[in-house]
C-alpha cells in the first residue's frame, strides 16, 4: 500500500463528507418562511381591503369619526414595512399600500372640509333666504339664492357633470350679483358663495380619489405576488428533490470509501499491524458523517454508532452498544418485512429501502435505510453496517403535497379527486358487504349572488363557515368534500337500505336548518339556503359515477321545487328531464309555428280603478302539450338562450299593439314588458329598442322594460350599460319581483330605475300574515324615499286593495281587476273604459 | 324570502352598533392606558426628566412638555440649549401616542422616530444618543435599573424605548365630557353641553373629532381666508407639511391638534399667536370654517373645551 493512494483515498473520504454536508444543508427546503410571507401578503391584503371600507364608512356616513381609518392605515403601513424587498413584485406591492395610505390621508383632509361646507350650506342659505324676504331689499337676489339652492339640490342628489355645471352657473351668477350689490348682507353671501365654491372643487377630488381606492390595485397585486411565492417554493422544492438525489449519490460514495477503509482497516487488524492515521481518518469519517451509521457483529449486535445516530434516534453510544438495533423497531413494519429484507442481505449483500422507525422519546420517523453486509476474504460475513436518513422533514414536503392535491386548501375538505376516489372504494366495499350509500349532494342557492355582491373574499369566508357548519351536522362515520364551487357532498353509509332512508332525511333536514342561520361576514349579514338532492347506491344508481350524477340531478329537482329543500332521486325525474329536452326542442320551432302569443293584464289605478298601462306576457299553446306553463317554458328558454329572440318578438308585437290602442282608444297607455337577463347581456340590446321606438313612432316613456333582481351589476358589466343606454333612450326601467332577490341599498343606487314591483308573495295574506304586511309597508316606504314609484303585483282580494291605498301604493295588478287575456279581450277592456269617458287625470 | 327582505332592510339601515352604553358622537373617550412593564415606564419617567439628554446637561424633555403645564411649557416657541429660541410652539406630550403622527408637520410616524427629532435637533436638545448613552453608562444606578426593565440592558434602543413606554402612559381618561360620553348626564353643565352642540354646529367636529379631538389627520391652515398673508412674517416653520413633501398642495398643511387639555396649554397654534382658547377659536372661524360667530357663542364653545381636561394617575391635571 504506498502512501501516494492512501493520500488519495484520505483525500476521496473528505472531499465526498464536505459535498455530502453542504448537499444536506441544501436540500433543506425552508417551508416557515413561505408560510410566513404568504401569511404577510394575506393579511395585507385584508389590511388593505379594511382601509378601503373604514374610507366607505367615512365616506358613507356612517362612521362619525377618522379614528378607525386611521387605525386601519397604521396596520397596514406596519404590515408594508414587513415586506421582503428582495423580490420586485414585493416592492410594487409596496408602493401600491403606500399610495393607498397617501390618498386615504388626502381623503380626510378633503373630505373633513367638505362634509363641513355640505352641512352648513343648506341652512345658511335658509337663514339667509329669509333675512332677505324680511328686509324685502333685494328680490333678484333671493330669486337668484333660491336658484342656489335648488342646484345645490340636484347636485346633491346627482353630482353629474350637468348638474356640476348648473351649480357652478348659479355660483358665478351670485358672485357677479355680488360685486355689484353694497348691501348688505354681503360678508355673508361671500362666505355663503365661498362655501359652494369649495364644495364643488372638493367633491371632483373627493371623487377621483374614491375612484382611485375603488381601483386600487392590492388585490391584483397580492395575486400577482402569492402566484410568484408558490412558484418560488415549487421551484426550491424541485431544486431541492435535486440535490437531494446529488447527496445520495455523495454519501453512498462516502459509505464505499468508508467500507474500504473498514475493509483495509480490517486487513491491517489482521495482520497485528495498525495504520494508525488510517485508522483515525476512518474514525473521522465514521463520526462526522452527517447520515446515522451504526455497526454491527456478525450476530448484529451493535458494536459503534456515530453522532448523527444519536442525533437522530436519541440513543447515546452507551445506549446502544451492545444491543440490537431492533430497539428503533417502530412495530409498523409486520415481520415479513424484516425477513425479506435480512433474505436480501444475505442473498446480495445489500438492502435499501424506507421503513419507519421509533426514537427514543417514542417519536416513529420515517428513514431510508442501506444495510450493507461486510465479509472477509474467506467470504465469510463478519459485520453489518446500516447507514440511514431522517426523512421526516422530506415526509412533511410529501405530505404538505398530498394534502394539497387531495384536500381543498380553502375548507380543508376533501375535494372532488380524493372524495371521488373514496366513494369508488366505498361502492367497492359496499357491493362486497351489502352497504347502502347515500350521497346528499349540496347546492348553495343564490352564493352567486354573494359573490357578486360582496366579493369573492367574502364568498370565501361564508363557504368556509359553510363548510364547518356542514361538518357539525354529520356524524363521524359520514364524510364531507367540497366538490366544486359552492357545491359539497355528504357520504353516508349505513348497514341496510332502511336505515339509510331514515337517516340521510334527518341529515339532510339538519344541514338545511343549519345553514339557515344568519352569517356574519365581516360588517355584512347574509342569509343562504341550499337546495339536497339524495341518490341511493345501489338502488338508484351502480356506480361512482351515475350515483353523483343521479344525486345532481335530484339537486337540480330541490331547486325547482323552490330551493330550500331537499329531494330523493326517483325514475320520475328522469321523465321529467325527458319532457325537459322536449319543450326546448319544440320551443326553437314555436315562434316561426306561430305557437306563441302576446297575453296583457292590465295595471290600473286603484283609486280610480282605471287601466294605465298593460304587462305584455307570454303564453305558448302547442298541438300536443297543450297549454304550457310559462313557468315551465320560460326558464327553459332562459337557460337554452332561446329567449332572446323569443324577448325581442314579444317587445315588438307588444310595442305595435301599443301603438294601435294609443291611436285608437287612449293616447296615454303604457305598456310593461319583461327584459330577461340573456337579453340584457346582448351588445345589441339598445339599439334593437331605438330602432323599434323609431320605426314606430313610439314615445320612449311609453314603454317600460321590467327587469329583474338578479341581473350582474358589476361596473363593467354588459347589462348595466345596457340599462344605462336603456334609460337614456327615455325609457322607464322597473324591477320586477321586487324583495325576492338579493337587493340592496347599494345595488338599488347603482340602476338606473324608476319603479319597484313588489313581488306577488308579500301581497298574497295581506292583511292577515303580519310579516308580509310588514314587508310589503317597508318596500312601499323605501321605494318612496328613494324616489321610485311602486306597483303591487297578485292583487286579489279587496282588503289587499284597501291596504295598498292606506300604505300609499296607488298602481296594482291581479285577478281582482283582469287576469291576463288575448289581444282582443284587452282591446275589449280598453273600448269599455276609454271610448265613451274621456280619460281623466291620473 | 322573509330573511331575504329582511337583509334587505338591514343593509338599508345602518349597519348594526354594538351593544354599549357610550353615546353615538364624533367624539369618542380617553381609553385607559395599557402599561406592560412598570419599570419599563418608571425609567422612561426618569430619562424624560433626566438633563442628560442634552448638550452640558441643560435641558430635559420635560422642560418643553412640562407634565404640570399640560405637556407643553406654556410658551410661544420653546427655548433650547444656550438660549436657542425653537422655531415652533411645543405641543403636549399628554395623549401623544393618540396622534397618527407626531410633530406638527407629522414628519414622523411614530413617537420611538419622534424621540431623535428634538434630541438631535441643534436648536433644542444638541446632542447624539452616543453622547447620551456614554454619560448614562457612568452612572451605576442607570445601568442597574436598565438591566431589571431589559435583557440587554443599558442602549441606545433601550434608552428610546423606555422614553416611549412612557409616553404611552401619558393618557389622561376621565375628563368631564368624557364621563358625559359614558352616559353620566350630570357630568357637565348645560352651558357646557350648549357649548359643545355649537362646537359641532360651527364644524368645528370636522376636524376635531375621534378619541383625541384631532390628531388624526392633516389640514390646510386657512381654508376659507389667507392666515399667513394676514397675519405677515412668514417663516420656514408656517410651511408645515411642504417642508417634508416639497409638493405645492402641502404648504401650510398641518397636523390637525388634539383638543385634549387643552385649556392647560397656551399659547395656540404653531406659531403661538393665539394667547388664550377665545382667540384661538376666533381665529378658526375665521380662517378655517368661514363662519360668522358671536362672542357669546365663542364663550360657551371655551366652555365646551375646558371639560376636555383629563386625569392623570388618577388626579385632575
Amino acid at each position: 500500500m504506498n502512501k501516494a493512494l492512501e493520500f488519495l483515498l484520505l483525500f476521496f473520504m473528505l472531499a465526498t463528507l464536505v459535498l455530502a454536508s453542504s448537499l444536506y444543508s441544501k436540500s433543506q427546503v425552508d417551508h416557515q418562511s413561505y408560510q410566513d410571507q404568504t401569511h404577510l401578503v394575506n393579511q395585507i391584503n385584508e389590511q388593505a381591503a379594511q382601509l378601503s371600507l373604514a374610507i366607505f364608512l367615512v365616506a358613507e356616513g356612517e362612521r362619525l369619526n377618522y379614528d378607525n381609518m386611521t387605525l386601519s392605515g397604521k396596520v397596514l403601513k406596519e404590515l408594508n414595512q414587513q415586506l421582503d424587498l428582495s423580490q420586485p413584485e414585493n416592492t410594487k406591492l409596496q408602493q401600491i399600500n403606500l399610495l393607498l395610505i397617501e390618498q386615504a390621508e388626502k381623503i380626510k383632509s378633503l373630505h373633513a372640509v367638505y362634509h363641513n361646507s355640505l352641512f352648513f350650506l343648506p341652512k345658511e342659505m335658509n337663514d339667509l333666504q329669509v333675512q332677505l324676504k324680511r328686509s324685502n331689499q333685494s328680490p333678484i337676489l333671493a330669486i337668484q339664492l333660491a336658484a342656489l339652492q335648488q342646484h345645490l339640490l340636484l347636485f346633491n342628489l346627482s353630482p353629474d357633470t350637468s348638474n356640476i355645471q348648473g351649480f357652478q352657473q348659479a355660483i358665478d351668477t351670485l358672485s357677479r350679483h355680488e360685486l355689484n350689490l353694497k348691501i348688505t348682507p354681503n360678508n355673508r353671501l361671500s362666505l355663503l358663495l365661498k362655501h359652494a365654491q369649495l364644495i364643488i372643487n372638493y367633491q371632483q377630488q373627493l371623487k377621483q380619489l374614491f375612484q382611485h381606492i375603488i381601483n386600487s390595485p392590492v388585490a391584483t397585486q397580492v395575486h400577482v405576488v402569492l402566484t410568484a411565492y408558490a412558484s418560488h417554493f415549487q421551484a426550491s422544492l424541485n431544486k431541492a428533490e435535486n440535490i437531494k438525489k446529488g447527496f445520495y449519490i455523495a454519501t453512498l460514495l462516502l459509505i464505499l470509501s468508508v467500507i474500504w477503509a473498514l475493509i483495509r482497516l480490517k486487513r491491517a487488524l489482521s495482520k497485528l499491524y495498525t495504520n494508525e492515521r488510517s485508522l483515525r481518518l476512518a474514525a473521522t469519517v465514521f463520526e462526522h458523517s452527517p447520515e446515522g451509521i451504526v455497526l454491527s457483529d456478525e450476530n448484529n449486535k451493535i458494536l459503534q454508532v456515530n453522532k448523527a445516530f444519536s442525533e437522530v434516534t436519541g440513543y447515546s453510544a452507551e445506549d446502544a452498544i451492545g444491543n440490537n438495533p431492533s430497539i428503533l423497531s417502530s412495530g409498523m413494519q409486520d415481520s415479513t418485512f424484516y425477513q425479506a429484507m435480512w433474505a436480501e442481505i444475505k442473498e446480495h449483500g445489500l438492502w435499501s429501502g424506507e421503513l419507519y422507525n421509533r426514537r427514543k422519546n417514542g417519536e416513529i420517523y420515517p428513514e431510508f435505510l442501506r444495510v450493507i453486509a461486510i465479509k472477509d476474504p474467506q467470504n465469510r460475513l463478519t459485520h453489518h453496517i446500516a447507514i440511514f436518513n431522517d426523512l421526516s422533514g422530506q415526509k412533511a414536503t410529501e405530505q404538505h403535497i398530498h394534502f394539497l392535491a387531495h384536500f381543498d386548501p380553502l375548507t380543508d375538505l376533501a375535494n372532488r379527486s380524493l372524495f371521488t376516489d373514496q366513494l369508488k372504494k366505498s361502492i367497492l366495499k359496499g357491493r362486497k358487504n351489502q352497504n347502502s350509500i347515500a350521497l346528499l349532494f349540496i347546492d348553495l342557492d343564490r352564493f352567486k349572488e354573494i359573490n357578486e355582491n360582496f366579493g369573492h373574499k367574502v364568498g370565501d369566508q361564508l363557504l368556509v363557515q359553510v363548510a364547518n357548519d356542514i361538518k357539525h351536522c354529520v356524524r363521524e362515520t359520514d364524510s364531507v368534500a367540497r366538490f366544486g364551487g359552492d357545491e359539497f357532498i355528504v357520504t353516508i353509509e349505513e348497514p341496510t337500505y332502511d336505515e339509510l332512508v331514515l337517516n340521510a332525511p334527518i341529515i339532510a333536514e339538519k344541514i338545511l336548518s343549519t345553514l339557515s342561520q344568519q352569517y356574519h361576514l365581516g360588517t355584512a349579514h347574509a342569509y343562504i339556503s341550499a337546495s339536497i338532492g339524495i341518490a341511493i347506491f345501489p338502488e338508484d344508481a351502480p356506480t361512482a359515477e351515475s350515483l353523483l350524477q343521479r344525486a345532481d340531478l335530484a339537486m337540480h329537482h330541490a331547486k325547482e321545487k323552490g330551493k330550500n329543500n331537499y329531494q330523493f332521486y326517483s325514475e320520475a325525474l328522469n321523465v321529467k328531464a325527458k319532457r325537459r329536452a322536449y319543450i326546448e326542442r319544440e320551443l326553437r320551432l314555436a315562434l316561426s309555428r306561430n305557437q306563441l302569443e302576446v297575453y296583457y293584464q292590465p295595471q290600473y289605478n286603484i283609486l280610480s280603478k282605471q287601466i294605465k298601462s298593460f304587462e305584455a306576457l307570454l303564453r305558448w299553446q302547442h298541438p300536443e302539450l297543450g297549454f304550457v306553463p310559462p313557468e315551465e317554458f320560460i326558464a327553459i328558454a332562459e337557460e337554452s338562450g332561446l329567449i332572446v329572440n323569443i324577448g325581442l318578438w314579444v317587445l315588438e308585437t307588444a310595442v305595435k299593439q301599443l301603438v294601435i290602442w294609443q291611436k285608437e282608444l287612449y293616447s296615454e297607455l303604457f305598456i310593461a314588458i319583461n327584459i330577461s337577463v340573456k337579453q340584457l347581456e346582448t351588445d345589441e340590446l339598445s339599439q334593437l329598442v331605438k330602432s323599434l321606438l323609431e320605426r314606430t313612432l313610439l314615445h320612449p316613456e311609453y314603454l317600460e322594460l321590467e327587469v329583474t333582481e338578479n341581473i350582474s351589476i358589476e361596473d363593467d358589466s354588459i347589462t348595466l350599460a345596457n340599462l344605462y343606454k336603456l334609460n337614456k333612450l327615455g325609457v322607464q326601467l322597473s324591477m320586477d319581483d321586487f324583495g325576492t332577490g338579493y337587493s340592496n341599498m347599494t345595488y338599488l343606487k347603482k340602476l338606473p330605475i324608476e319603479r319597484l314591483k313588489i313581488d306577488r308573495y308579500f301581497i298574497s295574506d295581506i292583511p292577515h300574515d303580519t310579516n308580509n304586511v310588514a314587508i310589503a309597508q317597508a318596500i312601499i316606504v323605501m321605494a318612496h324615499s328613494l324616489g321610485f314609484s311602486v306597483i303591487a303585483e297578485g292583487v286579489e282580494t279587496l282588503e289587499q286593495e284597501e291596504f295598498l291605498l292606506n300604505n300609499g301604493c296607488y298602481m296594482g295588478q291581479g285577478f281582482l281587476f283582469s287576469k291576463p287575456v288575448p289581444t282582443q279581450k284587452a282591446t275589449d277592456l280598453l273600448r269599455n273604459e276609454y271610448e265613451k269617458k274621456p280619460p281623466q287625470l291620473h | 324570502m322573509i330573511k331575504l327582505i329582511s337583509l334587505l332592510l338591514l343593509s338599508v339601515s345602518s349597519h348594526s352598533i354594538a351593544a354599549t352604553r357610550l353615546l353615538n358622537e364624533p367624539i369618542s373617550p380617553i381609553p385607559d392606558a395599557i402599561i406592560h412593564s412598570v419599570e419599563q415606564v418608571e425609567l422612561g419617567r426618569l430619562l424624560f426628566h433626566d438633563v442628560r439628554l442634552s448638550e452640558n446637561d441643560q435641558l430635559s424633555c420635560a422642560s418643553c412638555h412640562s407634565l404640570k403645564k399640560g405637556g407643553a411649557d406654556g410658551q410661544v416657541v420653546s427655548s433650547g440649549v444656550n438660549g436657542h429660541k425653537g422655531l415652533i410652539n411645543s405641543p403636549s406630550i399628554f395623549n401623544s401616542s393618540l396622534n397618527f403622527r407626531q410633530f406638527w408637520d407629522g414628519r414622523a410616524d411614530s413617537l420611538l422616530s419622534q424621540v431623535d427629532g428634538p434630541l438631535n435637533n441643534p436648536l433644542e436638545m444638541n446632542i447624539s444618543w452616543a453622547g447620551v448613552l456614554a454619560k448614562l453608562q457612568q452612572d451605576t444606578f442607570y445601568v442597574d435599573l436598565f438591566k431589571q426593565a431589559y435583557a440587554t440592558g443599558l442602549s441606545i434602543n433601550n434608552i428610546k424605548a423606555a422614553i416611549v413606554s412612557f409616553e404611552e402612559s401619558l393618557l389622561t381618561p376621565n375628563s368631564r365630557f368624557d364621563l358625559y360620553l359614558k352616559n353620566k348626564a350630570n357630568a357637565i353643565s348645560t352651558e357646557e353641553l350648549e357649548g359643545y352642540r355649537l362646537f359641532k354646529q360651527y364644524g368645528c367636529i370636522s376636524c376635531h373629532q375621534g378619541a383625541a379631538v384631532g390628531g388624526n389627520l392633516y389640514q390646510t391652515f386657512g381654508i376659507m381666508g389667507d392666515y399667513f398673508a394676514d397675519r405677515g412674517n412668514i417663516t420656514p416653520a408656517d410651511l408645515g407639511r411642504y417642508q417634508v413633501t416639497h409638493d405645492e398642495k402641502d404648504k401650510y398643511v398641518f397636523k390637525v391638534p388634539s383638543l385634549r387639555n387643552v385649556a392647560l396649554t397656551a399659547p395656540y397654534f404653531h406659531d403661538g399667536s393665539a394667547k388664550n382658547l377665545e382667540a384661538a377659536v376666533e381665529i378658526m372661524m375665521v380662517y378655517q370654517l368661514g363662519r360668522i360667530s358671536t362672542k357669546q357663542d365663542i364663550r360657551k364653545i371655551v366652555l365646551f373645551l375646558k371639560t376636555l381636561t383629563g386625569q392623570y394617575n388618577n388626579k385632575p391635571l
